[in-house]
């Protein structure tokens, strides 16, 4: 259509060759740009189908629920909203999903970035320690559970290496020490991922930068503080969204150890959906979905933005 | 001197490394160990009898009993083992077959909503499966499609993690070299095909790789939408382990490690490339 | 080459759309293939009317039309009585001689050539006196249709399963599994056919079919030798891993018949089958789901097939035998045209055998049971209710839900249940209700959301002097000093027995747990426990090791099992070995037991049994029907049913019936008085002493049934029986018991679970 209505034209423009032949090319340009976004619309289109279909449409669902009555469909309004913040086990589940959060992201990415600056020196072993480190992405939940009750029961293995060293034998699963448990299971079975997440970062800056600095004169210190870490900025944000994907997961093995209600420091909010389902409480799960849901979202346009103005 | 500092550097990353395998080790241990070693070790943590807990990682009469019984006499593990596979590779197949395109649309063209989308993408990974139970349960139930495997394969076919992981991939291909082959004259689809997917391979084993992992390890799907036991995946399998069958439970857990583990083991070098794209600026 | 390439393109993109389009239809595809029009023409199962009080052991088809049976009759004659309309009227035929009267055999098998085959049991004269058990002989014995009988001793390895071919050759299976042919006469062993260790044995032609735990096996009666596998009967006997091993004295698992064409019949509890052997065809004849077949208290003894009807010989699980015939209907519709499904988190033997009584009466209704937790897996009360609560909100969920483990409150507050009082008023208005059980749910608006069919009373048996004492948690405390006066078993359940009369006093009214309450719950049981450990015998002690944790998981998953039951004492309490015993009493044969043992000893009674709460009762199997279901009006007759006095009577063991008339009747002492149905004693043996020690029940004195009676009357609190909390308190208390946390641990750590639970 396009290009035949640009053919009209330059016979209507006929005396002026050139400046019908630049309106074309600009007219083409146009179309082929239109026609390369509508390529891109048809390889994203079948698979953005199946989004819609099976996780777009059911959110939407949600949304709707939760501004109805569980069973009945009545619309409440805001009723499961202030019921919901109202509830002391989801005001408990929201904290320490929260202080979870809050206290695991930031612990695994440094530790992980420590450990990649650190592996990336070595010159020996250096894949030997990698592989060691990325295993644990590779053991399903439910093989390591069996560990987990041996490792963290009260008379467990971790329990007679502290009373070895003379220390005293903590109830891991059942005091506020259960949340470090979380904690341990999360750091562990990520630590390796971010790592080479980071390593990745650390290999993508030329050494031409670090020997310019070596030659100014600079430490080791300062050449870390200086160049590493604004280089890293971009790895950041990546980073920071595959870890807090990550953190969800953690729920499997707490769920496997420690059943649906384990010791309230590492009640989480995956404990709290899955209990309300068995209490048909779907009202209450939609608004919390809707809660976590925009929670996420802002989070995420946050980050964006810090890391776009960043770059 | 400063040999000797940084070769002090390994001490602490080795044990370090040590600890974060312990698990393999303690269940690889643990499925050759007889069960009556089990049971005396595990005692005072699985079955309420006194005293601690103890280990040796060198069982002292090695068995393979436990991995016997389970492999010869127990009928469902196969069943449920196949079903696994099956599952796993069902979501593999579709994942590439939808997930590339979508990948390689995303990366390389712009077009309006654009961003909207990889917005949306991004948001909907992060959301936990607890969120979207129902209501998929209610699309799969109106599609037919529940207490049949397809109601754990599709949903996950269209994850929204792998597109993410491949669209960062993509994106870190140079422009120069997609726009020398447009000058050759190829259209859209040939440069997915051959410029495109060769190049991203790394990326799409990565993120195959780690698709395979997640179906794997899928426990609530599975138990929310099969009913029929005989559909049931391998991470199931392990009920809820006592001191009498602890040997069966090691044997079970071990059997599920193998293929995640040759897969990962298989296919790291990939992975880590393709974990690794992803923190790549895109 | 663009050219190509577009075409390729055009290619894919139709490959995708194509792939799109199925996807889409498959989504437009219903659920369920709605059938257009009702095929019609099923088999239809009636009872048939035996010789009164006959003990039926065969029943056979003969050649001329005739149905014939052979069993006991109420002299303990053995006798073969003929009907040549099917049932409708029996003639006696032949009586076997005197000397078998009386006798105790374990197989009687007619010939369908005349007369028939047995096996005798007869106690040797000397007896073993070291073991005290008798010794025991078997005879084989024939007889001819007029009744000569001759028996022979039996000296070689005894079969326990004779069957005829069609040929009048008779094939015997022993208990180790191998088959014989046996002489018709004489019993002795002809030939070996195969020792195949085979479960059992049917006769197919001239061939012997022995079903081994994978496979059947075919045989040739008179060579022995194999033929080649027949592999849909093959497929279709072992389906789903079935197992044919006998395990009751009343009846076979499987048990199989021909017609004149020699065309096989099987019947399991899945239905009657038909096949043709070699074919390829294994039919489905009879739904055993359908009728009575599916009901776990009938085990099959012997089916005959005459003019295309099945007759189906069978035990019921309390000890006496019936006839049922399957015959064709044009008139009803092949399948039920409808279906209700019922819910519940345990499988409930109770729950199907009234499945299976009603839909006999109802076969235009079939009731689909669906268990949650069936124990052979993972699965745990939360994950099972929450599939089906997700069943329920997709609108799948079942029609009929047996709440027992489920919490009534969550439900009713949700408006998820119907209400029942029309059932309630119907039934108050005709066998009459006991109305502080049966409307124990009912709410501030009148509404009824659930009714209990049955329910237990937490009790205490023992000597007067002692369980007298007893009134409330510290007297326990006190009772426990004595360790030798109690029973090893209560206190390894305690947590279970005391739950019930605890439990309902904890809860504060903002909704959450009054510490102090269970704190004392907790402590009470942990000192029990204590004192009981500090001062019983180690035989005791022994005992109590037999009780793990996973043992009682085990019984747990036991269908129609519940732990904390008041049964368990009576012969304890009999030879002195403890002098108090507590649980829940959930039957009259218990009560009858420790009655008995008052007669004997003269010092035993049984009160009702207060903790922190009093008055109060278990309930069991506990009804309600779903607002979502479509077939409320059907659910509502199947509620109706299981509350009339027929439906509570069928299983006399999970709890005393609401059912006014169902409760006065078996609360009528003259009534067991001169029935034979509750003969019962239980013999055990002293470990010690190997002395024999023997109990006969006898009936509860008119004043035992009054205080029965008005103990049932006072109740009025429902003890609450939701699973999630209790089994989170009763494991906590189990750790408590055994030395892993402190008492306060376990209060703790039950006080954050339980208001984390409640603040849900």
């Amino acid at each position: 259509m396009m290009v035949r209505k640009a053919i009209k034209r330059e016979t209507g423009f006929a005396g002026s060759g050139s400046a019908g032949r630049q309106i074309r090319q600009q007219k083409q340009q146009k179309s082929k740009k239109w026609k390369k976004s509508l390529a891109g619309i048809g390889f994203l289109l079948p698979g953005l189908a199946g989004v819609v279909y099976f996780t777009l449409l059911p959110y939407l669902e949600v949304i709707r629920r939760s501004f109805q009555s569980a069973v009945t469909s009545e619309w409440v309004g805001l009723k499961n909203y202030q019921e919901v913040f109202g509830n002391t086990a989801f005001r408990m589940a929201a904290w320490n999903t929260i202080r979870f959060t809050a206290i695991c992201i930031p612990l695994l990415v440094c530790l992980s970035l420590v450990l990649a600056v650190v592996l990336q020196k070595l010159k020996f072993a250096k894949n030997f320690l990698k592989s060691s480190f990325l295993i644990p992405v590779a053991i399903p939940a439910a093989s390591v559970v069996l560990v987990w009750k041996v490792l963290f029961h009260s008379n467990g293995l971790l329990n007679v290496v502290i009373q070895w060293f003379g220390g005293e034998g903590i109830s891991w699963m059942n005091s506020n020490y259960a949340f470090l448990v979380l904690v341990i299971s999360y750091l562990w079975k990520n630590l390796g991922y971010d790592m080479v997440l980071w390593m990745a970062g650390l290999s993508g800056i030329s050494t031409e930068i670090y020997e310019a600095a070596h030659v100014d004169g600079a430490g080791e210190w300062s050449c870390f503080f200086k160049i590493t870490l604004p280089n890293l900025k971009p790895s950041l944000y990546t980073i920071s969204v595959l870890s807090f994907l990550n953190s969800f997961k953690v729920f499997r093995e707490a769920w496997l150890v420690a059943g649906d209600y384990p010791n309230p420091s590492m009640y989480l909010l995956q404990h709290l959906y899955n209990n309300w389902f068995r209490d048909l409480s779907f009202d209450k799960i939609a608004a919390t979905a809707v809660i976590n849901g925009a929670v996420v979202f802002v989070l995420i346009l946050l980050l964006r933005k810090a890391w776009d103005s960043n770059v | 001197m400063a040999k000797l500092v940084k070769g002090m550097v390994y001490l602490p990353l080795i044990l370090l490394a040590a600890l974060i395998c312990f698990p393999i080790f303690f269940a690889i241990s643990g499925v050759v160990m007889s069960n009556w070693e089990l049971k005396e070790y595990l005692g005072p943590v699985l079955g309420g009898m006194d005293g601690m807990a103890s280990w040796s990682l060198f069982p002292k009469s090695p068995t393979l009993q436990s991995l016997i019984e389970v492999l010869m006499d127990s009928p469902q593990f196969f069943v449920m083992f196949w079903n696994s596979i099956k599952i796993s590779l069902c979501i593999l197949a579709g994942q590439t077959l939808f997930g590339v395109p979508a990948a390689w649309g995303l990366a390389r063209f712009s077009f309006p909503g654009r961003n909207a989308v990889l917005t949306l993408y991004i948001v909907l990974m992060l959301m936990p499966f607890q969120v979207l139970m129902l209501p998929q349960y209610l699309v799969l139930n109106g599609a037919g499609l529940l207490d049949t495997h397809w109601a754990v394969i599709l949903p996950a076919v269209f994850s929204t993690f792998p597109v993410f992981i491949m669209y960062r991939f993509f994106s870190s291909i140079p422009e120069e070299i997609l726009e020398a082959a447009r000058i050759d004259g190829a259209g859209s689809l040939r440069i997915f095909l051959h410029v495109g997917i060769p190049l991203g391979a790394a990326g799409i084993v990565s993120s195959g790789i780690l698709g395979f992992l997640e179906s794997w390890n899928m426990i609530e799907q599975p138990m929310t939408f099969l009913k029929t036991k005989s559909l049931w995946p391998l991470s199931l399998f392990l009920p809820e382990i006592g001191l009498a069958d602890v040997g069966v439970g090691f044997a079970a857990a071990i059997l599920m490690l193998v293929p995640a583990l040759l897969i990962f083991l298989s296919g790291q070098e990939y992975l880590e490339q393709g974990i690794a794209a992803a923190a790549l600026k895109g | 080459m663009n050219l190509k390439w577009k075409k390729t393109a055009k290619r894919i993109c139709a490959g995708i759309s194509t792939a799109c389009l199925c996807v889409s239809g498959l989504t437009a595809m219903p659920v369920r293939a709605e059938e257009t029009e009702a095929a019609m023409g099923r088999y239809l199962e009636s009872e048939i009317t035996l010789p009164e009080n006959f003990y039926l052991q065969d029943v056979l088809g003969t050649a001329d039309g005739r149905l014939q049976v052979i069993g006991t009759d109420e002299n303990g004659m053995i006798g073969i009585w003929d009907s040549s309309d099917e049932g409708a009227t029996w003639e006696e035929t032949a009586t076997l001689p005197e000397e078998y009267q009386d006798q105790y055999f374990t197989e009687l098998k007619l010939n369908p050539s005349g007369g028939g085959v047995g096996v005798e049991m007869v106690s040797s004269a000397e007896e073993s006196s070291a073991d005290g058990v008798d010794n025991y002989e078997y005879y084989f014995v024939s007889f001819d249709a007029e009744g000569n009988a001759q028996k022979t001793l039996l000296t070689d390895e005894e079969s326990f399963m004779l069957r005829f071919a069609g040929t009048g050759e008779l094939v015997g299976l022993t208990y180790g599994g191998t088959a014989y042919l046996l002489d018709n006469a004489t019993g002795e062993v002809l030939s070996t056919i195969a020792d195949a260790d085979a479960d059992a044995v049917g006769i197919a032609g001239s061939e012997a079919l022995l079903l081994t735990a994978t496979e059947v096996q075919r045989y040739q009666i008179s060579t022995g030798e194999p033929v080649s596998r027949d592999d849909a009967l093959n497929d279709a006997l072992y389906a789903d891993g079935a197992s044919y091993a006998v395990t009751t004295s009343a009846g076979f698992p499987i048990v199989f018949a021909q017609d004149e064409e020699g065309r096989l019949y099987y019947a399991t509890a899945k239905g009657i089958f038909s096949h043709m052997m070699d074919g390829t065809a294994v039919e489905q004849v009879v739904d055993g789901t359908l009728c009575s077949l599916s009901d776990p208290s009938n085990a099959m003894i012997a089916m005959a097939v005459l003019n295309q009807k099945f007759f189906m010989g069978y035990a019921d699980g309390e000890g006496s035998c019936g006839l049922r015939k399957y015959e064709y209907s044009a008139d009803v519709s092949s399948v039920p045209s409808t279906e209700l499904t019922l819910y519940s988190l345990k499988e409930d033997t109770g729950i199907q055998q009234a499945i299976a009584q009603y839909q006999k009466s109802n076969p235009d209704i079939y009731i689909n049971y669906k268990v949650g937790m069936t124990g052979t897996d993972g699965i745990t009360v939360s994950d099972a209710l929450r599939t089906l609560n997700t069943d329920i909100l997709a609108g799948n969920g079942p029609d009929i839900l047996v709440m027992d483990g489920m919490s009534v409150k969550t439900y009713s507050d949700k408006g998820m249940l119907m209400d029942l009082s029309s059932v309630q008023n119907e039934l108050k208005e005709t066998d009459g209700v006991l109305e502080n059980i049966a409307g124990t749910y009912q709410q501030e608006d009148g509404t009824i959301p659930a009714i209990p069919a049955k329910f237990g009373i937490p009790m205490i048996a023992g000597a007067p002097e002692l369980i007298d004492q007893v009134d409330g948690l510290d007297s326990l405390i006190e009772l426990a000093k004595n360790g030798d006066d109690l029973a090893p078993y209560d206190i390894c359940i305690l947590p279970e027995i005391l739950y019930p009369i605890c439990a309902g006093s904890w809860k504060n009214e903002d909704n959450t747990i009054d510490q102090e309450k269970l704190a004392e719950y907790v402590n009470t049981i942990k000192q029990v426990s204590d004192n009981f450990k500090a001062s019983a015998s180690s035989d005791k002690l022994e005992q109590m090791s037999w009780f793990t944790e996973e043992s009682l998981k085990e019984l747990d998953n036991i269908s129609g099992v519940f732990i904390g039951d008041l049964s368990m004492g009576i012969l304890d309490l009999l030879t002195g070995n403890i002098k108090v015993t507590m649980g829940a009493l959930t039957d009259i044969t218990t009560y009858a037991g420790y009655s008995a043992v008052n007669v004997k000893n003269g010092n035993c009674s049984v009160r009702r049994m207060n903790g922190q709460a009093s008055n109060v009762f278990i309930p069991n199997t506990i009804l309600g029907v779903l607002n979502t279901s479509a077939n409320q009006e059907q659910a509502a007759a199947f509620l109706k049913y299981m509350l009339s006095a027929d439906g509570e009577m069928l299983n006399k063991y999970n709890g005393f019936p609401v059912n006014q008339k169902a409760f006065d009747s078996i609360m009528d002492v003259d009534q067991y008085m001169n029935g034979k149905e509750f003969a019962m004693s239980v013999a055990s043996s002293n470990n010690e002493t190997g002395e024999m020690i023997s109990l006969d029940y006898s009936w509860p004195t008119e004043e035992e049934i009054n205080d029965l009676k008005t103990i049932a009357a006072s109740l009025t609190v429902c003890a609450d029986s939701e699973r999630v909390q209790k089994d989170t308190v009763i494991s906590e208390v189990r750790r408590c018991m055994n030395g892993e946390i402190s008492a306060d641990e376990a209060v703790n750590s039950i006080m954050q679970t339980i208001n984390l639970y409640l603040a849900e």
